[in-house]
């Protein structure tokens, strides 16, 4: 019987090949015909703190690329800004960031 | 002699240093707007969520993940319907005949929410499909063809005069909290 714990070999993760569960979320807001571009703009900066510039940039994008990435973080935090997106009834879904 | 134009909703620095709110709307257009609000908190408790118009306020979350999809609405679907009942009751409270003159900025927001909320499930129903935004982005010359044959908020029939409306009103609510 052993005296001493042999050291275990330790696999370490390949950061590449990470678990779905573990990598980051991104939060999308997509194109509507409805929300006015300043009503948009106005929700960008009151939710994530963004200076005008950045809220009229990403709400652009929203308008001419149909959809923007607005915030990014845990499963947990992207599910609270999506909650709050939503409150003010713009079009947010969330998703694995692939980039 | 025309006239003063008036904002409906306008921040003002009071003596004491806080902003408040004044809203400038006739009883008419209140009791119009308090209406509207009826309507929805209605529609919000007894429509069905997935289907239009109440989708454009309850959008899946994981669209391509049906199962988070599930635990995302069995854990947030009641808090989102109880803030948004809350935003109406409150925005009701102040927009009201009865409501006060100034408002706070809480007050607004709830307003705010509440007007955009009537207004997209309205510009549903209307089968809105040209934002009002491109009109001055467009191609002039294109615009007889792309934009003013469809529904584009400038009809006349009383809906969508009830759609611009609310887009004025919303405007002025943004530009208001804008500073």
């Amino acid at each position: 019987m052993p005296t001493t714990l042999e050291p275990a070999k330790v696999e370490e993760p390949d950061l590449d090949d990470a678990p779905a569960s573990d990598r980051p979320w991104i939060v999308l807001v997509w194109n509507d015909p409805i929300n006015l571009m300043s009503y948009v703009t106005h929700v960008f900066q009151t939710l994530f703190g963004y200076s005008k510039e950045k809220a009229t940039e990403l709400m652009l994008d929203v308008h001419h690329k149909g959809r923007a990435v607005v915030a990014s973080g845990t499963r947990e935090e992207c599910e609270m800004h999506v909650f709050r997106l939503h409150e003010h009834s713009l079009w947010a879904t969330m998703e694995h960031d692939e980039s | 002699m025309p006239r003063r134009f008036r904002a409906p909703i306008e921040a003002v620095d009071r003596a004491d240093g806080v902003t408040v709110w004044e809203l400038d709307l006739p009883t008419e257009h209140r009791e119009a707007v308090v209406h509207l609000f009826g309507e929805l908190r209605q529609l919000i408790r007894e429509g069905d969520p997935d289907r239009p118009p109440l989708i454009r306020l309850f959008p899946p979350t994981y669209v391509d993940d049906a199962e988070k999809q599930a635990e995302y609405r069995r854990l947030m679907h009641d808090d989102l319907i109880r803030s948004r009942i809350a935003q109406l009751d409150a925005a009701e409270a102040l927009i009201g005949p009865d409501g006060p003159d100034e408002l706070d900025e809480a007050g607004v927001v709830a307003l705010l929410q509440s007007v955009n909320a009537v207004r997209v499930v309205l510009g549903t129903i209307l089968d809105v499909t040209d934002d009002p935004d491109d009109e001055e982005l467009d191609d002039p010359g294109a615009g007889a063809e792309s934009i003013r044959d469809v529904d584009d908020g400038l009809d006349d029939s009383p809906e969508h005069q009830l759609y611009g409306f609310l887009s004025w009103l919303l405007e002025w609510t943004v530009r208001s909290l804008s500073g």
